[in-house]
């Protein structure tokens, strides 16, 4: 083994570390939002190098499901400039769900989630459903891309320009805003910048103006006016020059802090936030960041792929977003495709805390133990015996386990087991394991029982 | 949730409260120790306003010189203002708080802050709520893993058997734990309304429960893995706070004139809770909308018009229903905001700023020395009253805490809370 020296190396299954359960269930929990029965298995057969490949290039998604997805994009799109807030964001939610509960990229839409978190930007201070829809495509688009392309088109995004008054930032009053995020949260971190270069950056970015209507009232589009940039001399991280945003962008991603700042972000997304990775395991990734042009594909194939990711300082060292859990649940148990099903489920997300384009500041959510607050944990209990008992005022009906054990050809004396592996791979304690089989029967409704057991434990509430 | 969703869901809470049994076996734990504690104790109430307060337009140097010529548009009217005395005025949207201070349960100490000060939200968030001492302070590194200052406090103040016992601070109305809280040895809980506690529907019967609380300490009990560890005392937490709050009647408790804001209906929830006999010392909520870089005149207004409203019907409602539970707020934000007022009708992120103590036994008026807009570090004012030394008014004389022991040294005490 030489899993300390090298951590990113491939994994290769060994006796010690077999290719199981345990470890497809994990792949899948990271770099999308659960595997169901069918994928499970299918993954299990495949091994790791077939299923990661798949997840990092999947096949286009079915005709019925683009149709779907548009439809709901249109809904959207038809509600064209109007003032909205957070009450209006269901449809939006809906959509946004369709795609990570049925789509079939759960990768290209985990690292969607990534970069929403990553750039927060909410509806709170946008006010338009279309512009927090398109910022959410340009997320998708670039998913995967270089990381200096996103920073470009994230700078130009309206939603973005709305955000952080980029439309506000003068040649003669500059607009901090958003020149401070992008150094602080979005590329080098605290410690790594001073407040001069903020200003100076903030000097670089200028050019932006609100466009405006017949009657002078701001639209929802930017336009970018050469004679607006401050076209004077900066000097920006070290660097003196008439820097415009391009080059305040190129002068970041030359510091080696900016990829290690993201490999940083990533590690705690895709690999574990119990700990904080010294830089023995970051400043690999980052060089292979840096190499790359910063490619996020080529990095997140290096986590995705590596003895460390599928090692136990990674297994169940994250814990379970509000979308994560809800959506996974769906994914898993396979309920009945009810119409109101993802407005019920974006509803509990935003009950939990996570509500989806309204993150609840520019450092995106907490994250990690902060999902363990009493709060969301008993928001959850209560969605997990909604989405199991039903709830004839929401529509919601009760969960039916037989119709799942039959669709999978399951004995119905291997339950609770069988529920066991699809959800926690039987990782959880004997006495939990225990009690569900205690409270099992032939009755559906013992089978809930067991069911809302086995997704109480505080094992399941991890990823 | 907000109601037009509520309607579009067709959901009822009448249906919601077809809840499942509390169980009996934890009746002896907390509310049991609750109701028996001392109800004189004295309660401390920390209100944040995030996003950074314009201090300068709330109490505002009306003969300023500076503020008028670096305030163009943003300056407030002097014959507007609520005068207290000849050179400083409160905001005019403050007339509750003004109210207040006239019947002397009000007090405000000028340009509280720190040495080195930090412009970033996140970072001066993070200060003001661990306060960590000089020499962490200046080492300029992230404090994201710190301690939070109540944290410490709670440890300092109670067993983890006592922690355990009976809650030693709430979060309430705010789904993110602020960091002040981070690092005590039970979890804080959240509250975010009262209603979701009573009608938990999650819940097995009493004898399920007892057997799967046994489940889950049994597996994880001796985890190395802390985030399992986290998971158990979260579940814990829930299953114990909703057997406390399911004995609240809560229609009894909603008397007391509240304006409707969300801030008003999270000091609600707290009277409430000190009201119904928790025995908890902290409550932590916040008030958010301050971060105005742009058009600030109106909603810098309307939050600061909340804030006053807010406060002066939580102080009657406490004052009146629970004479015997002396309540002290504390209401501070992470930085003031640049003198100088931006291109867009807005400030950006200044320095230090006024704090407000608001409760019945405490010296009222103005304190500490107003801000110097003739010496000015970077366009912003220098602090003369550090944010540490008002903590460690609060923990000496309000909870009896020894405060070197949660800061690591000792700041002088200002003279504000009467200590009889």
């Amino acid at each position: 083994m030489k899993s300390d020296s090298e951590p990113w190396a491939p994994y290769v299954p060994t006796p010690e570390e077999p290719w199981n359960l345990e470890k497809v269930a994990h792949l899948h929990r990271r770099a999308g939002f659960a595997a169901n029965w069918k994928e499970l298995h299918r993954d299990l057969k495949a091994g790791p190098a077939e299923s990661i490949d798949r997840l990092l290039h999947p096949p286009p998604a079915p005709q019925k499901f683009r149709r779907v997805a548009d439809v709901l994009k249109n809904i959207i799109e038809s509600s064209g400039d109007d003032f909205m807030t957070t009450e209006d964001l269901s449809p939006l939610q809906a959509w946004w769900l369709f795609r990570l509960t049925f789509g079939s990229d759960p990768l290209g839409e985990k690292l969607t989630l990534f970069w929403h978190n990553h750039f927060a930007t909410a509806i709170s201070g946008v006010f338009n459903l279309k512009l927090m829809l398109d910022q959410n495509e340009l997320f998708r688009n670039h998913a995967r891309g270089q990381f200096g392309d996103l920073l470009i088109a994230i700078e130009a995004n309206p939603a973005m320009l709305k955000w952080l008054n980029g439309g506000a930032n003068q040649k003669e009053h500059p607009n901090e805003n958003f020149a401070r995020e992008l150094l602080e949260l979005f590329t080098l971190g605290e410690g790594h910048y001073s407040e001069t270069d903020i200003r100076e950056a903030a000097r670089g970015l200028t050019g932006w103006k609100p466009g405006r209507d017949t009657e002078l009232h701001e639209t929802n589009e930017f336009l970018y006016d050469e004679t607006l940039v401050d076209t004077s001399p900066k000097t920006f991280l070290g660097q003196t020059g008439a820097w415009r945003r391009n080059d305040i962008f190129r002068i970041i991603l030359q510091q080696p802090e900016a990829a290690k700042y993201l490999c940083r972000r990533l590690y705690r997304w895709f690999v574990s936030e119990s700990t904080i990775p010294d830089d023995t395991l970051i400043e690999p990734l980052a060089i292979q960041m840096r190499a790359s042009n910063y490619s996020i594909e080529h990095v997140v194939g290096i986590i995705l792929r590596s003895q460390h990711f599928f090692s136990p300082a990674a297994r169940w060292q994250r814990v379970k977003s509000p979308v994560e859990f809800c959506v996974g649940t769906i994914r898993q148990l396979e309920p009945k495709r009810i119409s109101n099903l993802l407005p019920l489920v974006a509803l509990n997300c935003d009950q939990q805390g996570q509500i989806l384009f309204n993150p609840p500041s520019v450092k995106g959510w907490e994250g990690g133990t902060a999902w363990l607050n009493s709060n969301s944990t008993l928001t959850r209990l209560n969605w997990i015996a909604e989405l199991l008992n039903g709830n004839p005022l929401s529509g919601l009906p009760a969960y039916d386990p037989t119709r799942w054990l039959k669709q999978h050809s399951i004995e119905p004396s291997q339950a609770v087991n069988s529920f066991s592996k699809l959800l926690l791979q039987n990782n959880l304690s004997p006495e939990s394991e225990a009690l569900a089989n205690r409270l099992a029967g032939k009755d559906p409704s013992q089978l809930r029982s067991a069911l809302l057991v086995l997704l109480q434990t505080p094992e399941f509430q991890l990823a | 949730m907000n109601y037009s969703r509520r309607e579009f869901l067709g959901l009822s809470s009448t249906l919601l409260a077809t809840s499942a049994a509390v169980p009996a076996f934890l009746k002896q734990t907390a509310f049991a120790a609750a109701e028996k504690a001392a109800t004189s104790d004295r309660v401390l109430v920390v209100l944040q306003l995030t996003g950074g307060n314009d201090g300068l337009n709330t109490v505002v140097p009306f003969t300023d010189k500076t503020y008028r010529r670096l305030r163009p548009k943003l300056q407030l009217a002097d014959e507007k203002l609520h005068r207290l005395n000849d050179h400083i005025g409160l905001h005019p949207s403050l007339k509750g708080f003004k109210e207040l201070m006239e019947a002397g349960e009000a007090a405000i100490i000028q340009s509280v802050g720190y040495p080195n000060p930090n412009r970033s939200h996140f970072e001066s968030m993070a200060i003001w709520q661990t306060a960590p001492s000089d020499q962490k302070l200046s080492s300029q590194k992230s404090v994201d893993a710190r301690e939070g200052w109540l944290a410490r406090t709670i440890n300092h103040r109670a067993t983890i058997a006592q922690q355990t016992a009976s809650s030693q601070a709430f979060n309430i109305g705010v789904d993110e734990m602020p960091q002040a809280l981070f690092g005590s040895r039970i979890l804080v809980p959240s509250i975010k309304s009262l209603a979701q506690f009573k009608h938990s529907t999650g819940l097995f019967d009493q004898k399920t429960q007892q057997a799967q609380i046994a489940a889950w300490k049994s597996g994880t009990g001796s985890t190395s893995n802390p985030l399992l560890q986290a998971a158990l005392q979260s579940s814990l937490a829930v299953h114990t706070t909703a057997e406390q709050i399911r004995k609240i009647n809560l229609d009894q408790s909603t008397s007391g004139k509240y304006p409707e804001n969300p801030l008003a209906e999270r000091l609600r929830m707290v009277a409430q809770l000190i009201r119904a006999g928790f025995s908890t010392p902290i409550y932590y909520t916040e008030h958010t909308g301050f971060d105005t870089h742009s058009q600030q005149l109106n909603s810098h207004h309307n939050a600061l018009s909340d804030l006053g409203q807010s406060l002066k019907a939580f102080i009657s409602d406490v004052s009146k229903h629970v004479p015997n539970r002396p309540v002290l707020v504390l209401v501070f934000s992470e930085f003031g905001r640049r003198v100088e007022e931006n291109a867009s009708a807005g400030t950006d992120h200044g320095t230090a700023g006024p704090v407000f103590l608001v409760g019945s036994n405490l010296t009222s008026g103005v304190h500490g020395p107003d801000p110097d807009l003739e010496n000015l570090v970077d366009g912003d004012p220098v602090f003369g009253v550090d944010f540490r030394s008002v903590y460690a008014t609060i923990l000496e004389d309000w909870l009896n805490v020894p405060s070197q022991t949660v800061f690591g040294q000792k700041f002088d005490k200002l003279d504000i809370l009467k200590t009889t």
